[in-house]
């Protein structure tokens, strides 16, 4: 992911510095916004389900998100879009980026991969749940930043695109999974000497996602080459997801040991992203 | 007549002074080379065995103290293998060492270690009252005893790991401690155990714990 980030850095350096006869139509955006997560949560049961311990808080927002972006033409008929985004740890840790091919000018097909950070918080508390006869040993709190990487293939359509008012509606058909995160409990039966290891080890699982949106941009003035102007763009992600893993039980030693593959029932689980700022155009 | 002596006992403490530097950058190197010289560990023998109940009913291993009432399914031993004997002649070149040695210089205070030179080649658990109705008085229960390491994040280990333990370096002590803890429930009101460790040079040191009252896990 390191490297993926420092390639978006040194591609954004070579088209703000570079004299690049390539790039056209350059464009750096800042826009500020909010995130709403929507997860449907089941009772839990005999297996662990990690998409019930996603934070999420109904009544509130869930996520402040804070978007640069750097676009840009190339050749005559591609257009690429990068977006660095941080939420409120201002970590540039998520992006979007698309490469679109216009086959008319107002009617494009494109390729892109996202990646989006989520929390998985509190989780121990089905272990102490689900075995109330033992004790668990490490009582911290329990925490995933689980990135979930897509990658899509987006149609995109421009009804609008002059000097002044753009629109462009883009649909992006892919598959995302969560990355692989493990954890280990170490519970230790009351009155007595039992011992038990549970260990999760999450899997790398794609599935499919769907995920709308909506681009507009007013330019508000020009001063030489360089345009100023408003944006607005919103998303809205719809998949359904589950968080498939390899479930390690040891009882006593490690000799003892039960493996077991669980895939737990799919949860809806959307994002509706809302965000609106500033870009200069030359 | 006389400033001709005077000149001549001053050319001989001047020719006097690069020996004496010689003598002192020898006796400082030796020091020095001494003083940066690590501490093997100290030889023990194991000459006396300890056997004593522990309680294990609770989240974390009661390592530190002992009881004589344990609960039915939480039976855990704390066996000690020591050397009682004085070891001044081990100590002997240790001091020596440090006699040649700039105590100053250590960054820290290292605390000597220990290692058996006769090592454990097996360990055998008795029951010497009933345990329950398959397991009698007499029988061995060595493969129901499991070694408990005094990491509380860790599962049982068996006999061979607690073994490997008590033959290896140990730190701070002429003494080796693991900690044995049986799988089975006790189905008797008493229990009592007796440990048997065969050393390599054929010495058999064997403990036996009081007569534990067992309560109802």
């Amino acid at each position: 992911m390191r490297l993926t980030l420092l390639t978006i850095f040194y591609l954004i350096s070579c088209g703000l510095f570079g004299q690049s006869s390539i790039l056209k139509n350059q464009e750096f955006s800042f826009s500020i916004g909010i995130g709403e997560l929507d997860i449907e949560k089941f009772s839990p049961n005999e297996n662990l389900d990690f998409i019930n311990y996603v934070d999420y808080y109904p009544e509130y927002t869930d996520f402040i998100i804070l978007k640069l972006g750097y676009k840009f033409d190339l050749f005559s008929k591609m257009s690429a879009d990068i977006k660095l985004i941080m939420m409120d740890d201002i970590i540039p840790d998520n992006y979007d980026i698309s490469l679109h091919y216009f086959v008319r000018p107002r009617l494009g097909i494109g390729i892109g991969s996202i990646l989006n950070k989520n929390w998985i918080t509190y989780f121990e508390e089905y272990q102490i749940q689900t075995l109330p006869d033992y004790y668990l040993v490490d009582y911290n709190v329990q925490q995933f930043t689980t990135y979930d990487l897509g990658f899509y293939l987006s149609p995109a359509l421009k009804p609008i695109d002059n000097d002044i008012f753009k629109l462009q509606i883009t649909c992006d058909f892919g598959i995302s999974s969560f990355m692989t995160e493990e954890a280990t409990f170490y519970h230790k039966k009351k009155l007595s000497n039992e011992r038990l290891q549970y260990h999760y080890k999450t899997k790398t699982d794609y599935q499919p996602y769907i995920q709308p949106k909506i681009d507009i941009r007013l330019k508000a003035f020009k001063i030489k080459e360089t345009s100023f102007g408003i944006l607005l763009n919103s998303n809205y992600y719809f998949s359904n997801r589950s968080i498939n893993y390899i479930r390690t039980i040891q009882a006593w030693t490690s000799e003892n040991r039960i493996n077991e593959q669980i895939e737990p029932s799919k949860h809806n689980y959307s994002r509706f992203e809302f965000n609106m700022g500033i870009f200069l155009r030359w | 007549m006389t400033e001709t002596l005077i000149n001549k006992r001053n050319v001989k403490k001047i020719i006097l002074i690069p020996k004496v530097i010689i003598v002192l950058t020898l006796g400082f190197g030796i020091k020095l080379f001494f003083s940066c010289t690590p501490q093997d560990p100290i030889e023990i023998n194991y000459n006396n065995i300890s056997v004593i109940g522990i309680d294990n009913s609770d989240m974390y291993l009661d390592y530190y103290n002992t009881t004589d009432t344990i609960y039915s399914d939480a039976v855990a031993l704390k066996l000690t293998l020591s050397d009682t004997s004085i070891f001044y002649a081990s100590l002997f070149y240790q001091n020596l060492i440090q006699t040649f040695s700039f105590q100053t210089l250590k960054a820290d205070q290292i605390d000597p270690s220990y290692i058996p030179k006769n090592k454990v080649v097996d360990i055998r658990v008795k029951t010497i009252l009933d345990i329950n109705d398959s397991i009698k008085a007499g029988d061995d229960i060595s493969e129901s005893i499991l070694y408990a390491s005094i990491d509380n994040f860790d599962l049982y280990h068996n006999l061979c790991q607690g073994i490997l333990w008590l033959n290896g370096i140990q730190s701070y002590y002429e003494r080796s401690t693991i900690i044995l803890v049986l799988k089975t429930s006790v189905k008797n009101t008493n229990a009592r155990f007796e440990v048997k460790v065969t050393l390599d040079n054929g010495i058999e040191l064997i403990g036996t714990t009081e007569i534990f009252t067992i309560i109802e896990s």
